[in-house]
């Protein structure tokens, strides 16, 4: 008998009951053994053989299956030879009883691993009898209880217990389901389009709001797509608004001490100062311009109004920097003196419903026609369940002061957040989505006119003033409808508008809108109002909305037509699917319409991602962005906007605000996010960072990079260029040697410019003036697409030379700039990679050979390994109790250790006093890539992140004029380097 | 390709003064030039828009493939400003390519092109400039490449 025989019969043997066995040894003792007892006794007829007479000279085991080689008939003589002339009883019955009580112990036990209803064949097995036992046959049925109800006592269940005590009908209830849904989002706040999201989206709880990450099915190319030939449409409530009131003349110097005209438009530019357009800026803490900014503000100028010199502003700030923008408006507009709520604003949330749309409402329950639903309605209204959907920020406690007005001047300032709902159309036929889907509003009768109304619509159209300005914006507004791409209207234009309940003219099937070909072409009167409106923009006047009325705001959200009702209206209709005639007088809706510049720096895809903003007051979220979905359009969430700003080339915040609080607040919170992700690996599957020379996968210590550049090119520029040998860290404690050839700036900082310390050493270049100088040094002097603009332009601009860049050294010691980089080749470099200086070599080998990818980074050596091991061991031999993976402390909550203590030490990552960033690799290094991807508007890979000016400025000189401006890129989990072009674009 | 070859927008400082000493009275107001797309128009399957940014070979063999195996039997071959010439190039290597069974119709236009001027200091009533929108013409050049009609 083979090895592999015996195992497998071993195997089967292993369960047998040890008073029965099977001899192996062969047959061949039969016999005598034959009347001996057990081990005559098993005749296995299944096996096939049956037992040869003794003396038989078959020596195989009576394991073996099959014939035997030409003993067939050999074979069959056994068969009627073996069989024994007599039994006996008494033996025969002992034999079997063993064998039988051996088989009825094997059924009657359950193996070890095996629940109660592991007794059950295979097949009859059933997911929901582990919670259900009355699905078990009844046999089974009292063990399964005693074991659920143990596991059931385990886990402390009493909570859940008691939500159970609900029926799903009770919870589902309208009423119960509000309380639920505002208990859900006391925490993170819900948009009102959160439900519509949450079936589609990846949600994610991020700055206070429970927001659309990335939609759940795979569109990231079709979402690029559609920025790009048809429209995105994305929510972005959750931007807060802040209005600011008072006179012109003390708003603007207020507000001029936030900004600065050395980066850009201020608020006070003229154009958006009339209202005409919508303006942006990045602001500062007051007065202290170029150090301490808060980050980039979107903001829009009610246009002035004829009796009064009251002006009316709206800052729209990411919800993240709104912390730090309230008290710094707060002190410059010297509103300290908070205003109480009065009382209706005070208690949204216990107010009863304050009797939504109350004609149409009332006589809806009385035109019920069954009456069992009358009968539950009346029911409802008996418990009186003070629920009311809550719109706008619920979670803000009623009696927190939302307005803050002045003594000595007459500015108030109101928060407005989660008050006016802003979508966004990127895209270039986002326009002809908005002509298909909204009309403007219809007139009224005359008939109404006389009479008073309770809605602001039939008041408005009292006067005829208010009236013939909504047809001129009407008309403008049609006219849209024969332009063919958005970015033919000039940027950030405004468009007042009142639009009638777009629901009413919901299309019946999702469809596409694509520009309206007749008005293309368009008459002659036609085309010469359209050439007006791309050259001029938009006349001042037709910027005027009443959605700067809080009165009216709050008039059309609760007048508003709920869903319900307004099918019940549809459905009454004598046509099925006509429109619904005439618009019901609740049905108008105030809005504004912000055109959104597509990309504006850089020479390629010009415009690309322009599009519309929509600012519609709350509660009227869903009732356009359903309409405006069933045109087709892509939603996007979090990550198609990150995306579009990338491919637009533009920062992103608070991704690419390192100097603003809410950056650095930002920053934090990836690098505990990512370093927990990497920690959930286990550690031999880790990427190695140490080894691949990357000092700070996760986060970009910004700080000590500027310092350590500052300090390069104090030391004696390129003398003092600090180029490593191949291994930096050839001994464990290389920490002396590097500080001796290299400044080491004072650690402490390094880790603490990432926390909440907005007083941080570095600044971005945001001086308009300087990044244009450095754009054109940037660009190579003499390449094949050279155009002569620009060279006549570089006459005009310094030549780059030491002289021209010492005194920007001097300025900006501590600052970084905003850069593109293109990869000239493959690549594609990713979040956190590192930009290098090139060498010489470098370039010389890329000029001899075009196709050279790179140089490669020679594996760094990890010394923290053997040491992280020599702990482990100890640790176990002192508490062999001591779990491995309470070893590595989060190194975000053990901030800084003094060098003598042993410090945390996670495999892979280099422990927190990190050496010197530049010359740790045998490249220098530049700065870092803060959004990097694929781009498919460019074709290869792009990379948007921040280097540091001195640095930039040192590397410039030196390299050869028409291969100027090239930098390496390294990924964080790679040695190789690739070539990149850097642009700064302003 | 579908964008026209327009000189792509650039922004680039159009300094009124010359020298500092020399001309004061002159308006010291920096201006940011932006070129606007040029107005396009609904795009057909069989045009094609000549840009300088795309590699002359692959456009020529794009509508190589459209007349072959695309099943046009014409096209329209635009090109703008710079791109005419090699709009004209490639229409007169298809030409060249089809042994004599092609034919050309060219059609020349005048594209309205449209340029903002942003002030770098355009904040009101502190001696800034208000922004300018200005025209300019840009020529055009239309090619249709067909196969004559059998007669």
């Amino acid at each position: 008998m083979s090895g592999a025989k015996q195992r497998m019969r071993s195997k089967k043997m292993r369960n047998q009951p040890s008073n029965v066995t099977f001899s192996a040894a062969g047959w061949q003792g039969r016999g005598e053994a034959s009347f001996s007892g057990r081990r005559s006794e098993h005749t296995p007829p299944m096996r096939g053989h049956g037992p040869r007479p003794s003396g038989s000279h078959y020596q195989s085991g009576g394991w073996v299956r099959g014939h035997y080689g030409g003993g067939d008939a050999k074979g069959g003589q056994g068969y009627a030879e073996g069989l024994p002339k007599y039994i006996t009883a008494s033996t025969f019955a002992k034999a079997r009883a063993a064998e039988v009580c051996a088989m009825v112990k094997a059924v009657s036990k359950t193996t070890g691993s095996s629940h109660v209803f592991g007794a059950l064949p295979k097949h009859m097995r059933r997911r929901a009898m582990s919670h259900d036992t009355k699905r078990l046959p009844a046999r089974l049925r009292e063990g399964a209880q005693k074991m659920l109800e143990k596991s059931q006592r385990a886990s402390q269940k009493e909570k859940k217990e008691q939500s159970k005590t609900k029926s799903r009908k009770a919870r589902r209830r309208h009423g119960n389901l509000l309380l639920e849904f505002n208990r859900r989002q006391r925490k993170n706040v819900w948009l009102e389009t959160h439900i519509w999201h949450a079936k589609r989206f990846h949600m994610v709880k991020r700055w206070g709001y429970c927001l659309g990450h990335r939609p759940t099915y795979k569109c990231y190319r079709a979402c690029y797509r559609a920025m790009s030939n048809y429209c995105l449409l994305q929510d972005l409530s959750y931007y807060c608004c802040v209005e600011l009131q008072g006179p012109e003349e003390q708003l603007l110097p207020a507000l001029s001490r936030l900004t600065s005209k050395e980066t850009g438009p201020t608020f006070a530019t003229a154009l958006c100062l009339s209202g005409r357009r919508q303006g942006s800026a990045v602001l500062y803490r007051a007065d202290r311009y170029p150090t301490q900014p808060l980050g980039p503000v979107l903001f829009l100028w009610r246009p002035r109004s004829e009796h009064s010199t009251h002006r009316q502003l709206w800052i729209w700030a990411h919800p993240t920097m709104k912390q730090d923008l309230l008290p710094e408006l707060q002190a410059v507009c010297q509103c300290t003196v908070a205003v109480v709520p009065p009382a209706p604003v005070a208690h949204p949330a216990a107010e009863p419903d304050p009797a939504p749309a109350p004609g149409p409402t009332e006589t809806a329950g009385k035109e019920q026609p069954e009456g069992r639903k009358r009968k539950r309605a009346g029911e409802e209204s008996e418990v009186a369940v003070p629920v009311k959907k809550i719109l706008g920020d619920g979670t803000r406690s009623p009696t927190t002061p939302v307005s803050w007005k002045s003594n000595s001047t007459e500015i108030v300032i109101r928060d407005l957040t989660m008050e006016i709902v802003r979508y966004r159309l990127i895209g270039p036929l986002s326009h002809s989505v908005l002509t298909d889907t909204l009309a403007p509003a219809s007139e009224c009768e005359a008939a109404s006119k006389t009479e008073t109304s309770c809605f602001w619509w039939p008041e408005h159209c009292k006067e005829e003033g208010n009236m013939s300005l909504h047809r001129e914006q009407a008309n403008v507004f049609q006219l849209l409808k024969g332009v063919f791409s958005t970015a033919e209207i000039p940027a950030g234009s405004v468009l007042g508008l009142t639009v009638d309940d777009p629901r009413l003219t919901l299309p019946a099937k999702r469809t596409k809108v694509g520009p309206d070909i007749q008005q293309l072409q368009g008459g002659d009167e036609d085309a010469d109002r359209r050439r007006a409106l791309t050259l001029q923009g938009i006349p001042e006047h037709c910027c005027q909305s009443s959605l700067w009325d809080e009165s009216v705001r709050d008039n059309v959200t609760t007048n508003k037509i709920p869903e319900q009702e307004l099918n019940r209206m549809k459905n009454e209709l004598l046509v099925p699917g006509s429109r619904l005639h005439p618009t019901p007088p609740q049905g108008r809706v105030p809005m504004l319409l912000v055109q959104q510049a597509g990309k504006q720096v850089g020479s390629e895809m010009a415009s690309w991602g322009a599009g519309w903003d929509l600012l519609l007051p709350k509660g009227w979220g869903m009732a356009f962005w359903v309409p405006l979905v069933y045109r087709g359009v892509r939603i996007g969430g979090l990550q198609e906007a990150l995306k579009h700003s990338q491919n637009k080339g533009a920062s992103h915040f608070p991704h690419d605000f390192p100097d603003c609080p809410a950056g650095a607040r930002f920053q934090q919170e990836q690098e505990t996010e990512l370093c927990a992700a990497y920690k959930r690996r286990p550690p031999a599957k880790r990427t190695n960072y140490i080894k691949h020379g990357c000092l700070a996968p996760f986060r970009c210590p910004w700080q000590q990079l500027a310092e350590e550049w500052e300090m390069i090119v104090r030391e004696g520029g390129d003398v003092d260029r600090p180029v490593p040998a191949p291994h930096p860290h050839p001994d464990p404690q290389p920490r002396s040697r590097e500080e001796a050839s290299i400044p080491q700036p004072e650690e402490g900082t390094s880790h603490s410019d990432s926390g909440v310390s907005p007083q941080s050493g570095f600044t971005v270049l945001r001086n308009r003036k300087v990044l244009r100088r450095l754009s054109a040094w940037c660009t190579p002097t003499t390449s094949r697409g050279q155009r002569s603009w620009r060279s006549a332009q570089s006459t005009q601009v310094e030549q780059l030379s030491p002289a021209s860049t010492a005194p920007l050294c001097a300025v900006y010691s501590r600052s970084l700039v905003w850069a593109r980089l293109s990869l000239l080749r493959k690549g594609r470099p990713t979040l956190h990679a590192t930009v290098c200086v090139p060498t010489l070599d470098d370039i010389e080998l890329l000029r001899r050979d075009p196709a050279f990818c790179g140089p490669q980074e020679p594996r760094h050596m990890d010394h923290f390994k053997s040491r992280l091991k020599k702990r482990k061991k100890g640790q176990k031999a002192a508490t062999s109790s001591a779990k491995p993976e309470s070893l590595p402390a989060e190194p975000g909550s053990a901030p800084s250790l003094t060098p003598g203590s042993a410090p945390s030490l996670t495999l892979g990552l280099w422990p927190d006093p990190l050496p010197s960033v530049t010359s740790h690799c045998s490249r220098v290094t530049l700065g870092w890539v803060t959004q990097g991807d694929f781009t498919l508007s460019a074709g290869c890979g792009e990379a948007l992140g921040f280097v540091s000016l001195t640095g930039l400025l040192h590397m410039l000189p030196e390299q050869p004029p028409d291969l100027r401006g090239l930098v390496l890129l390294r990924n964080p989990s790679s040695l190789q380097y690739r070539f990149a072009k850097i642009n700064i674009e302003v | 390709m579908t964008e026209q070859c327009s000189p792509a927008p650039k922004s680039l400082t159009l300094q009124a003064t010359i020298p500092e000493g020399v001309a004061s009275e002159m308006d010291p107001v920096e201006f940011t030039l932006r070129k606007r797309l040029p107005r396009k128009l609904p795009k057909r399957r069989n045009d094609v828009y000549v840009n300088m940014k795309t590699d002359f070979r692959a456009q020529l063999a794009r509508c190589q493939k459209l007349l072959d195996s695309g099943g046009q039997r014409e096209i329209c071959v635009h090109g703008l400003g710079l791109a005419i010439n090699r709009a004209i190039n490639i229409a007169l290597q298809l030409q060249a390519c089809s042994q004599g069974a092609l034919q050309l119709a060219a059609n020349t236009s005048t594209v309205e092109l449209v340029d903002d001027l942003e002030p770098e200091d355009d904040e009101a009533g502190l001696g800034g400039a208000e922004p300018v929108t200005r025209t300019r013409n840009n020529s055009a050049i239309h090619i249709k490449v067909f196969y004559p009609d059998p007669q």
